[in-house]
């Protein structure tokens, strides 16, 4: 994989403004009565050989932007810089060929294999449709190294998806993501349904190819151990918007936005000697289609005031490719512990 | 007398493909107001002890073919099944894991609250309805009153799960069986709801039984832990200990497979291979085609190492104090 020199320094997959609103139709005449705002204007970089992880609770848009990204749903705005081109503005043949490039690996392993074909055809025939191999009998071979790479036995190419478990349906899907040689890959919640000691294996791999292949990742979780342990860059999303965009040290060791936060307090951690105050969010994510004004987070946020509920908070670089979007950051860039801040406005 | 005792615990599953051993020897006990984990992965045996302990184990084809568990001194294996309907939902009350599926969604939450109270006590509608209600303000429901009327589907996951908690303690239960009752939830949703059964455990002294797989959330609240791998018991032992102290190869392998116990971006530490099926459970320990300190003598069943304060492990080469005590050290 050679880049021309100028494109180095530049990221890999530039998203601006993206958007994705599913529209809600009610009645007898099926009239648009609003919109599901899943993602409302995201903009981030993903640099070359990085991993981005990006977290959220249910229903924060993290899904969403990974699919609309890669154009497996359409966006309705935004532009998706990648290869010199703008994604969403492909012809479609254009960015059948694109495809190649950007992969994906689904949360569920149960249901993104194809029941009715063997593990060589699932691995095979993107390979043969991107002209990878010459035939189907050229692909099987192939697929069989591959399976080899991700740890499964190359004569596994005869067998049906049934026949494997959760752990080794992951790997199969690792090894149809990473068949096309491709430069960016979307790993959505691509281990939350393993097990400890098998989630630890697929990690591992996931690590591994990267190296070999000069891989990119956005990987799309809730897990914050899993982020902690695999990312370089933190993008944490509340109500489709982004909350904070940072260095994996800083989002882990100065986190600023409140909701980061709480997220990070939220996690249990696996010591029992080690309990933590924890910042108790109250209620539930509010619907995407009605969000609250102002700041998204105000109707949860322990340090919620006025102007929360009243302006949209700007994006404040804090630090060194550090973005918080908060209100409490307009004029300083220094961390405001929320326990000590609760504890000192109670005080007060 | 605690409160639960399991004995040697055995139910197993006859299927087409021969006697599986789903549990197979399963023994610990809880006292009141304690928590005990039950953790392990998939397949581990967990959710079949917990449905075994309310004989809710679907018969044919699975069967308690051995042991005893006696709550309060009385043996729910061998009870007759109308005294064992007093027991369940009254004395002994279970959370499922999947809010979703585990409400009726054709009754409102509020009838469904009340029918748990209408059958274990004596009270009319009227009141049961305002237990109900009284439910429903303490699990964190907004307005209690129009939330009553909801039926499942109005409610978000988080909501479902306060309800069937709400139902689970209507009746003031001596045990709440909590099976993976956050695993569906988000992180801030799931404190909440831990925080939660540990204020309502507190205040009527209840018996815990939580069983997960998220060694955080065992940290985090238990008191006891119990290890469970292929239907057997691994090692038991005080959370503080087991963390401590990891002696069984298994507990010490899934603690250090955690990616927050590692350097980010460094190797995880992996267990080789996956939990077998109960069709292929392997001879004398049942760890031992994934073991790394394996020798031929794990062909016959592993020996009890008791390290007192109740810090059992059954394993022919348990880690020594040194060994376990450079595992947590690695966490600093």
């Amino acid at each position: 994989m050679t880049r021309p020199q100028s494109e180095r320094t530049e990221p890999l997959v530039k998203v601006r403004g993206l958007k994705k609103y599913f529209p809600i139709f009610k009645g007898f005449f099926r009239q648009r009565v609003g919109d599901v705002k899943a993602v409302d204007g995201i903009s981030f970089d993903i640099m070359p050989a990085e991993t981005v992880a990006m977290v959220g609770e249910s229903g924060c848009g993290k899904t969403t932007a990974g699919r609309s990204l890669l154009r497996l749903i359409e966006p309705n705005a935004g532009t998706v810089h990648f290869r010199g081109k703008n994604i969403p503005d492909l012809a479609p043949e254009e960015l059948r060929k694109m495809r190649r490039y950007m992969q994906i690996i689904f949360q569920d392993p149960y249901s993104s294999l194809n029941p009715r074909q063997t593990i060589g055809q699932i691995i095979g025939t993107p390979l043969v449709l991107h002209g990878l191999a010459k035939n189907q009998r050229e692909a099987e071979g192939m697929a069989k190294e591959l399976l080899e790479k991700v740890g499964l036995q190359a004569r596994y190419t005869s067998r049906y998806p049934h026949e494997f478990s959760g752990g080794q349906r992951q790997r199969i899907g690792i090894a149809r993501a990473v068949a096309l040689n491709p430069d960016f890959i979307v790993c959505d919640e691509a281990v939350s349904a393993l097990d400890v000691s098998v989630q630890a294996q697929v990690l591992n791999l996931l690590l591994d190819l990267k190296d070999e292949y000069n891989l990119s990742y956005l990987f799309i979780t809730h897990d914050l151990s899993v982020v902690r342990h695999v990312s370089d860059r933190v993008v944490v999303m509340y109500l489709g918007q982004v909350a904070e965009n940072a260095p994996n040290k800083a989002i882990f060791s100065k986190p600023r936005h409140p909701y980061t936060q709480a997220l990070l307090s939220a996690v249990p951690r696996a010591d029992p000697r080690r309990k933590r105050q924890r910042i108790m969010l109250p209620g539930d994510v509010p619907k995407p289609s009605n969000p609250p004004s102002g700041c998204r987070f105000h109707t949860r946020c322990p340090l919620a005031e006025a102007r929360c509920s009243q302006a949209v908070p700007d994006a404040h670089e804090v630090g060194e490719d550090h973005i918080v979007v908060c209100h409490l950051y307009d004029g300083r860039t220094e961390p405001i512990d929320v326990l000590e801040e609760m504890a000192r406005r109670k005080g007060a | 007398m605690a409160l639960l005792e399991v004995d040697n615990l055995q139910t197993h599953f006859f299927t087409d493909k021969g006697q599986l051993p789903s549990v197979d020897g399963v023994s610990f006990e809880i006292e009141k107001g304690e928590t005990v984990g039950i953790v392990g992965e998939s397949g581990c045996g967990k959710s079949v002890t917990a449905m075994s302990i309310l004989r809710l184990i679907p018969q044919p084809p699975g069967r308690i073919v051995g042991g005893q568990i006696r709550f309060k001194g009385r043996d729910l294996a061998t009870m007759p099944i109308d005294q064992l309907r007093k027991v369940r939902g009254n004395e002994i009350s279970v959370i499922f894991q999947e809010p979703m599926t585990s409400l009726n969604p054709v009754y409102t939450v509020g009838d469904q609250i009340m029918e748990a109270i209408l059958l274990h006590q004596a009270v009319e509608e009227e009141a049961a309805r305002s237990i109900a209600l009284e439910m429903l303000d303490k699990v964190g429901i907004p307005e209690p009153v129009i939330s009553i009327d909801k039926y499942p589907h109005q409610m978000s996951g988080g909501q479902k799960q306060r309800v069937m908690i709400a139902m689970a303690l209507s009746c003031q239960p001596d045990l709440l069986i909590a099976d993976e009752p956050t695993t569906a939830l988000d992180v801030t949703i799931q404190a909440q709801i831990l925080e939660l059964i540990r204020e309502l455990q507190r205040t009527n002294d209840m018996g815990v039984m939580l069983i997960t797989h998220d060694l955080g959330v065992v940290a985090e609240s238990c008191d006891k832990v119990v290890v469970l791998y292929a239907g057997r018991v691994a090692e038991t032992a005080s959370a503080v200990d087991l963390f401590d102290r990891p002696t069984h190869p298994y507990t010490a392998g899934l603690l250090q497979a955690l990616p927050d116990r590692a350097n980010p971006g460094a190797r995880l530490y992996t267990i080789d291979g996956m939990v077998p099926p109960p069709t292929d459970f392997p001879q004398g320990c049942r760890f031992n085609n994934r073991c790394p300190r394996a020798t031929p003598e794990c062909q016959t069943v592993p020996p009890l190492h008791d390290l007192g304060d109740g810090h059992k492990v059954w394993c022919h080469h348990p880690l020594s104090a040194e060994e376990s005590a450079a595992l947590s050290g690695e966490d600093a």
